[in-house]
């Protein structure tokens, strides 16, 4: 057991920290949430030549190779700092599945622009019926003397107005199968509506009509597509969860911060018993739902049966799930009055850890992927 | 970050198991009624037989007869031995007296007690809350008057394990009415068979006898029988309570009973012929307590971690104390109901059958977040030493 950082890690953790606080204030979050990118080229191309993009892809296709437990240690810090772009989406999620299932000549085309942030490539997993339930896909694909043609519909999918590729799965006569369809250069119509969201990330609502891709845009084997959605669910809500705590763990110390500074009946109202254990409280919950979630990211690399990797994610991602849930109305019943207002930071994080949940795979279908292999 | 135990642990482990399948009576599935005259004998037995493999004192330094093994390996003996609810392991003597005495007893203390201790010998019990004396430990009134080389003890203990059983206990004494109450306290050994001292049975609501009332009647206990200094006991009491909180052992009784629930959820079936494990709701509730145990699994985990790297656990000790007493709780309360009207039985009898143990188990659990601090106690802990909020 370990629970510490190694000096790697360290370096990661304290470089995150520092960078992000310069830049990405909640100044930069703020008005991210209403652009209509909803991140900066700028900014893309910087974490990029920090490495941050290319940590988990090999040194071969542009990046450090690393573990997704290094990984994790920035993603926290990413998730504490709510920092805008689709980070967990390209660097994590389609990086290391293209890593996984690509051939040389697609891990060749993506992955070192996705680690220098010049390409960004995003899943597209939410079907007809707005959750990440595979059997409601709604692409479907036919297979072509010249390729496949695909056409049908994919909803919100993160940052999809702005996204160089989207892994995409379809259905075929084969089963389901993933292509990594290039947005912008795509033949055939690809419509793309933006929605704004909650959580002031863009998503849209992207249909395809006759589009035709090359053979070679398949990810994976054809029929194989949902080993490629369970490994892109599977990195996607390990990340999630090491996120959504990063970001309770920010809401908690500035929670206890406030309670602190905040005075009624002559006192600071931290030191009330009632809100010391709410204190108490959300930070326990945040120290639960850490270890869990460092473990599942652990656990991706490690030497452990595929399902038991699969188990110990479920279990991070409802965890985080439920607590950062109460970690946030707590931290709401003690900021009071001010805490309801656009003005004060602290609903950015609400909103944005609500938004999370639903990520690959909301509570239930966790619970339920747990409950079926009691 | 690394959430595997080592080769050394994982070997430790398995000759753990080994012993307790040789060890326990066939078939044990615990928990083990110390109240009856088996039970004790079952529990001495066992204490022995660990002493023998020197594991009751592992992490005690070689000088006092310990193999000072590290605080992962001591963690594994308690989730294992509680796991297999195996009786014997004497949490008084080794776990909380012996490092006390190390670190503030009298060479002739050391030599007297350590060795004893360390063979499972005499049994300690803890006398510290008082009637009026609870959560407010520093409250308490149970007097000793010096009077030339004897302390007279004039009070009353309660709420203490084990006194009916044990021969000796430490106690905490107040030894100066003026001074300011952390600091008139003294700490004190005390032989039960003491003149003046009279032991009244407790029936807890498990309707056991696991604790007493213990009346002090001018109880003369020796001078050299104080461990520290004369009214610095607080600080001797203080240091121990970090010895007591190492809450894996609720982590797997927890899961030790959620295994049997789900179990018995797996291969019962209701009237209409359906297993009652596909019952989403309960199949899902079922899964959400195995996540509450492993949250509370990884910070005792992480407190022990601690303790191998030299830091003293503070606050993690108190959110594992929470966390894995009120995991603990609920998985209880979940399988009573599951039930139906079986696992309202109270039966002491039917100890092979889950329908008589669950009920039981659950009133035995009340105790968990009540006892070694509160639950409430530990969360003005976690405020004040962790979060550093204001007293005022």
């Amino acid at each position: 057991m370990d629970f510490g950082l190694n000096e790697t890690q360290e370096l990661i953790r304290s470089s995150a920290a520092e960078y992000l606080s310069d830049q990405s204030p909640s100044e930069f979050v703020r008005a991210m949430a209403t652009d209509e990118k909803g991140y900066t080229n700028e900014f893309w191309r910087e974490i990029g030549e920090l490495g941050w993009l290319g940590l988990i892809t090999p040194e071969k296709y542009g990046g450090s190779g690393m573990e997704m437990s290094d990984m994790a240690v920035l993603i926290a810090e990413w998730g504490a700092a709510i920092a805008p772009g689709p980070f967990v989406e390209s660097a994590v999620v389609s990086a290391s599945a293209i890593d996984k299932f690509g051939t040389d000549g697609q891990k060749r085309e993506w992955l070192s622009g996705i680690a220098t942030g010049e390409k960004v490539a995003i899943p597209a997993l939410i079907g007809s019926d707005g959750t990440s339930n595979l059997d409601a896909i709604d692409v479907q694909g036919s297979e072509t003397s010249n390729g496949w043609v695909l056409g049908g519909n994919c909803r919100f999918v993160p940052y999809g107005n702005s996204a160089d590729v989207a892994l995409i799965p379809a259905d075929t006569h084969a089963g389901v199968t993933v292509f990594a369809v290039p947005l912008k250069s795509a033949e055939g119509t690809v419509n793309v509506e933006r929605i704004k969201m909650a959580s002031g990330a863009p998503a849209c609502n992207i249909e395809l009509n006759e589009v035709v891709v090359p053979a070679a845009s398949l990810l994976g084997e054809t029929g194989g597509g949902r080993d490629v959605v369970d490994h892109m669910t599977l990195y996607g809500a390990s990340a999630r969860a090491v996120q959504m705590v990063g970001a309770g763990s920010s809401v908690t110390d500035r929670t206890i911060a406030y309670v602190k500074e905040r005075r009624q009946f002559g006192r600071p109202i931290g030191a009330f018993q009632v809100i010391q254990h709410y204190m108490a409280d959300m930070a326990t919950k945040v120290k639960s739902a850490k270890h869990l979630a460092d473990r599942a990211a652990w656990a991706l690399t490690a030497d452990l049966p595929r399902d038991g990797a699969s188990r110990i994610v479920s279990q991070a991602k409802w965890t985080a799930n439920t607590l950062m849930n109460d970690v946030v109305w707590k931290a709401h019943q003690s900021h009071g009055a001010i805490g309801f207002t656009w003005e004060h930071d602290l609903h950015l994080y609400t909103r944005r850890i609500l938004s999370w949940r639903a990520d690959f795979g909301d509570s239930d279908s966790h619970i339920e992927k747990l409950a079926q292999t009691l | 970050m690394w959430f595997e135990f080592n080769d050394e642990e994982l070997e430790f482990r398995e000759e753990l198991q080994q012993f307790l399948n040789d060890e326990l009576p066939n078939g044990w599935i615990g928990p083990n009624d110390e109240s009856t005259e088996e039970g004790w004998a079952l529990y001495q037995r066992m204490r022995r037989a660990l002493a023998d493999r020197g594991w009751l004192t592992m992490t005690w330094p070689k000088e006092y007869g310990g193999q000072e093994a590290s605080p992962m390996i001591s963690l594994i003996f308690a989730e294992e031995t509680s796991y297999r609810r195996a009786p014997g392991n004497d949490r008084f003597g080794t776990r909380m007296l012996g490092p006390t005495l190390m670190h503030f007893g009298s060479e002739e203390q050391k030599r007297k007690y350590l060795p004893d201790i360390a063979q499972g010998g005499l049994q300690w019990c803890q006398g510290y809350s008082e009637p009026n004396t609870g959560s407010d430990l520093a409250s308490l009134q149970t007097f000793a008057e010096l009077c030339g080389d004897e302390f007279v003890i004039n009070g009353s203990k309660i709420w203490t394990s084990l006194a009916h059983r044990a021969d000796m206990m430490f106690m905490l004494v107040r030894t100066d009415r003026e001074a300011e109450r952390h600091s008139g306290i003294t700490f004190l050994l005390v032989d039960m068979k003491s003149t003046g001292i009279q032991v009244n049975p407790i029936i807890n609501i498990a309707g056991a006898h696991s604790f007493n009332q213990i009346m002090f009647d001018d109880v003369h206990v020796p001078i050299e029988n104080m461990v520290g200094e004369l009214n610095d006991g607080w600080n001797v009491a203080m240091n121990l309570l970090n010895f007591e909180r190492g809450n894996i052992d609720y982590v797997s009784w927890a899961r030790r009973s959620w295994e049997e629930i789900r179990d018995y959820a797996a291969n019962t079936r209701r009237f209409d012929g359906s297993l009652i494990i596909d019952d989403i709701k309960v199949r899902r509730r079922l899964a959400e307590l195995e996540a509450e145990i492993e949250m509370a699994r990884y910070i005792t985990y992480e407190v022990a971690w601690l303790q191998t790297q030299g830091y003293p656990p503070s606050t993690e000790a108190s959110m594992c104390k929470i966390a894995a007493t009120e995991a603990n709780c609920a998985v209880l309360d979940f399988g009573v109901e599951l039930l139906g009207m079986p696992g309202l039985i109270d039966d002491p009898d039917e100890h092979e059958d889950l329908a008589g143990r669950l009920f039981k188990m659950r009133m035995y659990q009340t105790s968990g977040p009540i006892l070694a601090g509160t639950n409430e106690i530990q969360k003005n802990i976690i405020a004040y030493r962790g979060l550093e909020l204001p007293r005022r």
